[in-house]
């Protein structure tokens, strides 16, 4: 009987519903970085496949003018009010794609092992490391992936959740005891 | 596995991208002073060369970022990629 999440050799979860904002603006406008790091408390990503947690938000790095942004589900609206505040007058926009996305926590050791089987993307912790994020695909789902301290985290197009976590299941029955 | 670098992303599995032709494609402003053959070079005829070619290419699993690329068709190697509105890397052989 498993009882710490070490002995767990994977496990696959929802992750609670959250708020997701996606922002664009040009990062090489130093009022617009001024502006969207007052918000963030956090100076935005700009090096490629980073993510950059702040106080109110985490930020990953989706392309050279975008970003998502990842905060709890009841600050979404304040956080997208204060973002539209701030970048008032410059060439930005806020967009809420939180219900969008649904999200799944992949935890345990062998959960970048998991991943591979779907993803061609080198999940090793020396190519992978926490905080990195990437976009690519997930047996053939788009998928947005993030490394934290605790485990992998992948968003889909909520009309892919229901696939991927099939999938996700089906892969990870081989380490089941 | 054949993979592309992207200028953003770095090294991708090819499936992540999609192909856009011919890239550097200029079209005239004012195509009502081309001539019909003009007109039909410019929207059907590209160049079909064995060996370099500069290409468009969409990565559109990951950044979803337009970029160039020259590649050999011949070896299918990848020899440069650059941002658009960076010149047309040289390649040096």
């Amino acid at each position: 009987m498993a009882d710490t999440m070490q002995d767990i050799p994977v496990a696959i979860a929802a992750l609670p519903e959250n708020g997701k904002l996606i922002l664009r603006a040009d990062a090489q406008n130093a009022d617009i970085r001024a502006a969207i790091a007052g918000v963030l408390t956090a100076p935005l990503p700009v090096e490629p496949l980073t993510s950059m947690a702040g106080d109110k938000a985490t930020a990953l790095w989706l392309g050279p003018d975008e970003w998502l942004l990842l905060c709890a589900e009841a600050d979404r609206a304040g956080l997208q009010q204060a973002l539209e505040a701030n970048l008032a007058d410059l060439h930005a926009s806020v967009v809420d794609v939180s219900d969008a996305y649904s999200g799944f926590a992949v935890t345990g050791p062998k959960a970048a092992e998991l991943l591979s089987k779907g993803c061609a993307i080198d999940l090793h912790p020396v190519a992978f490391a926490e905080g990195k994020v990437v976009r690519s695909l997930l047996a053939k789902a788009d998928i947005t992936l993030l490394r934290t301290a605790a485990d992998f985290q992948l968003y889909v197009l909520r009309s892919f959740a229901a696939y991927t976590r099939l999938w996700l299941d089906d892969a990870a029955r081989e380490y089941r005891g | 596995m054949l993979t592309i670098p992207c200028p953003w992303c770095g090294e991708r599995d090819v499936h992540e991208f999609r192909s856009g032709g011919e890239a550097h494609l200029k079209r005239e402003s004012r195509t009502d002073n081309l001539s019909d053959a003009e007109w039909a070079d410019f929207l059907f005829l590209r160049a079909n060369p064995k060996g370099e070619h500069a290409e468009r290419w969409y990565h559109v699993h990951g950044c979803r970022r337009w970029f160039n690329a020259v590649r050999n068709t011949h070896t299918d190697t990848i020899l440069a990629v650059y941002k658009p509105g960076e010149a047309k890397s040289e390649v040096s052989q």
